[in-house]
């Protein structure tokens, strides 16, 4: 269980996270969402140790952060690395790099990590291109990389900011599958989504952000009956039946 | 052309490539190295009987000329272009890294100058303390990393600002040497040299401690590579991945300003091969710093002993300092890299 309790955070005089609680319990999908400039990254990064809280407290597993080595805390959490920044490597190398919370001094890779490479590449079905260049790779074959990446690292708490943007459509319902699939294993899978139907449709808690703060914190169903959505985006969100599936509209304000 | 610019631009690699060819390469590199090692020995203003000399040094008494030569003159200037060029290439790697900018070499962006002015600072100051040589200019060429290091970080400025800030860092210091210089005209032998980098009258007393020094910060920075690759990542990703960002920022900082201050202590300061050889091995070998580290040190070893081989035979029996060889080869690389990598960016 993560837990957040009354997080502020700025950057300079700007607020960007307000009195900020939650928590985040394994074995369930988390999706958040907002507007533009709400503090969804920044969340994020709080939530993954790559910044620290103004003021407030985040524990992991009952312990407060501060108590994990850099190390112990990667073990335990970890972040999908972006792809706009990747070096000309071979994805079998970057896999490989995110077993670096497990590496001893030496930096060898252990059999258990070799084995934990391939699964994961195979899990991300990236294996048939894990030995090209990251950089000549395709959006959709980098991103798959990178969740092989995630994947080795095999953590309980796992962080996805933004995952879908490079995606076609296709592509994203198979990336929303697979954070489904960690959360059957009893993972926690936090993650930020641009794609509100993607979020109503796969997601079993939403957190809807406006301006730093929580607005509401509840099932798809609960949000939308609730109408935060149409507030906070200024639209008219439509659940419609399709084959028997609920699928979701979205409407400009009239 | 597009050969040419394939090879200038460093994403253009093909990793299942590299670790093939990887072993071969290095073994290559080892061999050009003990080949030109020789070489160097052999040839100068006049040749000598390499073997007859080599005898007569072992047995003890080395009283012919060409024992001399070889004993006195040419093998520490070998064995100081080998220790130079490996020192000042893999500070290139270490920086680069650091910086994520293959242009940071460390005679561009002022490291160089900065060891060069803890060098003659020392050289003014206790001109006996020979022996600290390498430390002082360790500390110059760190002050300069960190320069850097803060301007980059703080600004988030894009590569070429890091480049051209970098210039201006190390104009700043090399305006601090040319005054140490004027001031104290004696404390350097052969300024001349000093400032454009160069191997004649290297001695043993000189070269032993700074040796010493590079020898050691090139085990720790191939123990080191691990955690080099992880950066390269980026801060964020490196992070995330449980690493102590800042702490390997500085550790591998410190070991290229070790490694430069160390090659500038006996060599002046000799440019580029930091910025040629790290290019050229990334092609070869990718972006493993496991391999990176070990085969720019071989190429800088080989570089800097071919130039300075050249310099010496050219217009023989006068001869340059390597320094500016390193220069005519060095310069327009840097130029071409510019160059290309604008139609990359933009």
């Amino acid at each position: 269980m993560i837990e957040a309790m009354h997080l502020f955070f700025s950057y300079g005089a700007r607020p960007v996270l307000r009195d900020f609680s939650a928590s985040f319990a394994p074995g369930l999908l988390y999706g958040i969402v907002g507007p533009n400039g709400c503090g969804k990254t920044t969340l994020i990064r709080l939530l993954c140790g790559l910044s620290a809280p103004r003021e407030g407290a985040l524990s992991l597993d009952a312990m407060p952060y501060s108590v994990f080595s850099s190390k112990e805390l990667a073990r335990k959490v970890s972040l999908m690395p972006q792809i706009a920044s990747l070096p000309p490597i071979s994805g079998e190398e970057l896999v490989g790099r995110g077993r670096y919370p497990y590496w001893g001094f030496s930096g060898r890779m252990s059999p258990s990590d070799l084995q934990a490479v391939q699964y994961a590449l195979q899990r991300a079905e990236a294996s048939s291109f894990a030995h090209r260049d990251v950089t000549k790779l395709s959006g959709g074959e980098r991103q798959r990389i990178c969740l092989a990446m995630l994947l080795a690292q095999d953590t309980p708490y796992v962080l996805l900011d933004e995952p879908t943007t490079y995606l076609d459509i296709s592509h994203r319902f198979a990336l929303m599958e697979q954070m489904r699939a960690l959360r059957e294993e009893g993972k926690c899978v936090i993650a930020v989504l641009h794609d509100l139907s993607l979020a109503l449709r796969y997601c079993d808690r939403i957190l809807v952000l406006e301006e730093g703060k929580v607005q509401s914190f509840d099932t798809p169903e609960n949000i939308l009956s609730s109408g935060v959505l149409d507030r906070v985006f200024s639209l008219s969100c439509r659940a419609v039946e399709v084959d028997g599936r609920r699928e979701y509209l979205f409407l400009p304000k009239e | 052309m597009s050969i040419l610019r394939k090879f200038f631009t460093p994403n253009s690699s093909d990793d299942r490539k590299h670790g093939r060819h990887a072993p071969v390469l290095l073994c290559v590199l080892l061999l050009l190295m003990v080949v030109f090692f020789f070489a160097a020995l052999c040839f100068g203003s006049t040749s000598i009987d390499l073997v007859a000399a080599i005898k007569e040094v072992f047995s003890g008494k080395s009283d012919s000329p060409d024992a001399r030569i070889l004993l006195y003159l040419r093998l520490p200037r070998a064995l100081g272009a080998v220790f130079a060029g490996a020192a000042l290439a893999v500070a290139g790697v270490l920086i680069q890294g650091v910086l994520h900018n293959p242009m940071a070499a460390p005679n561009i962006i002022g490291v160089n100058s900065g060891a060069g002015l803890g060098a003659v600072l020392m050289l003014s100051a206790l001109p006996s303390a020979v022996a600290f040589l390498p430390v002082a200019a360790f500390f110059g060429a760190i002050l300069a990393c960190l320069c850097i290091y803060a301007i980059a970080s703080r600004t988030g400025g894009s590569r070429m600002t890091v480049i051209l800030v970098g210039i201006a860092v190390s104009s700043v210091l090399s305006a601090g040497i040319n005054t140490l210089k004027t001031l104290y005209p004696d404390s350097v032998y052969d300024a001349d040299a000093f400032m454009i980098g160069g191997l004649s009258g290297i001695t043993f007393i000189r070269l032993l401690p700074a040796a010493g020094l590079i020898l050691l910060a090139l085990i720790l920075s191939l123990l080191f590579a691990r955690e080099a690759d992880v950066l390269s990542l980026g801060d964020d990703t490196a992070k995330s991945l449980g690493m102590n960002v800042k702490r390997i920022r500085l550790i591998l900082l410190s070991l290229a300003s070790v490694l430069a201050g160390a090659a500038v202590s006996f060599a002046g300061l000799l440019g580029f091969v930091g910025l040629v050889v790290p290019h050229i091995c990334r092609f070869f070998v990718g972006q493993n710093h496991r391999l990176l580290i070990p085969a720019s040190a071989l190429g800088g070893a080989v570089l800097v002993l071919v130039c300075d081989l050249l310099c010496r035979l050219i217009f023989a029996p006068y001869e340059l300092p390597v320094g500016i060889l390193l220069s005519f080869v060095g310069a327009p690389f840097f130029i071409l890299l510019i160059l290309t990598g604008r139609k990359r960016h933009d």
